[in-house]
């Protein structure tokens, strides 16, 4: 198969597995983010939530979550209509294309999320 | 269930016939701009129970390799149940997701460089056009959260037939419209 080569662990169980636990973690993630907005929210108490360790670890879960199920769920979008069947010759090139371009993207935010976290 | 039929027979008088549990419209519902107004109504109905027969044979039994008789898979032409509706929905919200995150993150990075860029970020945020773009992104982040939620409850076993994926999509719709309204009311 040529698609599998891109899809995020090469097999459909362990994407379908990841897909389920990164979906979890995303969950919680702006379950706590829309609890803390609810109430009012300034500068200080803002920053002083996002300056604990375990605020910083669970940022970057989700962001690393957020890579992974975005890579898959795009995968799957991607492999199902950017075909040869669906788009004609150039199919396939624009799949692929497009698949680069979600995941710089996806690894980008990631390199964000660190540095906004970490600096 | 009135008007309905079984056979392809009283397919002239009957006002829709049903394959594999959907429901299908003789003439009205047959073209896209149908969906529009068939599909709200379809919803509301309960599927029945597959009945098979010679008609919906075809639909209940995938076709094998050696059946080489012509298969319509154009979309705008066949009606969707609101499973399907729920489905392409979690897709397109999904994609939509991943573009708010690039927003998000910003709004994250805004919130958090100093107090002077997360006095700006609070002022950008209170624009009609960035309420309308927050109001947007909550909306398709808490469908896709509740479809994907549905998806882990239907991981479990339950709400796998038909008739569950029926109820579980209505569900989903149901509680993302209200969700939808509910940060209307937060945001304005």
């Amino acid at each position: 198969m040529v698609t599998s080569v891109t899809s995020f662990s090469r097999t459909g169980l362990s994407d379908w597995l990841i897909q389920r636990v990164t979906s979890v973690i995303l969950l919680a993630y702006f379950l706590l983010i829309a609890y803390q907005l609810m109430g009012s929210v300034d500068y200080t108490s803002w920053t002083r939530l996002f300056e604990q360790t375990w605020m910083k670890v669970f940022t970057l879960m989700a962001a690393l979550s957020l890579a992974a199920h975005s890579w898959i769920g795009l995968w799957s979008v991607f492999t199902d209509y950017l075909t040869e069947r669906m788009l004609g010759p150039k199919g396939n090139v624009i799949r692929l294309v497009s698949q680069l371009g979600a995941s710089l993207a996806l690894v980008g935010y990631v390199i964000w999320v660190v540095v906004i976290i970490w600096s | 269930m009135m008007g309905g039929c079984q056979t392809n027979a009283d397919r002239r008088s009957c006002q829709f016939w049903r394959v594999n549990g959907f429901q299908f419209r003789p003439t009205n519902c047959n073209q896209l701009s149908a969906h529009l107004y068939c599909a709200p109504l379809r919803f509301w109905r309960l599927p029945d129970l597959p009945v098979v027969n010679e008609t919906n044979l075809r639909a209940i039994v995938r076709p094998t390799s050696k059946d080489t008789r012509p298969v319509n898979l154009d979309l705008g032409t066949i009606q969707l149940p609101v499973t399907a509706y729920a489905s392409i929905a979690h897709r397109v919200t999904g994609v939509l997701n991943f573009f708010a995150s690039f927003l998000l993150l910003w709004a994250l990075d805004r919130s958090l460089a100093s107090e002077a860029s997360f006095d700006a970020l609070a002022a950008v945020l209170t624009s009609p056009v960035s309420k309308l773009v927050m109001w947007g992104i909550a909306s398709a982040l808490t469908y896709h959260a509740l479809a994907g939620v549905k998806h882990l409850v239907m991981d479990t076993g339950v709400g796998e037939t038909m008739r569950g994926g029926v109820i579980g999509a209505r569900i989903v719709f149901a509680t993302a419209l209200t969700a939808a309204v509910l940060w209307g009311v937060a945001i304005w």
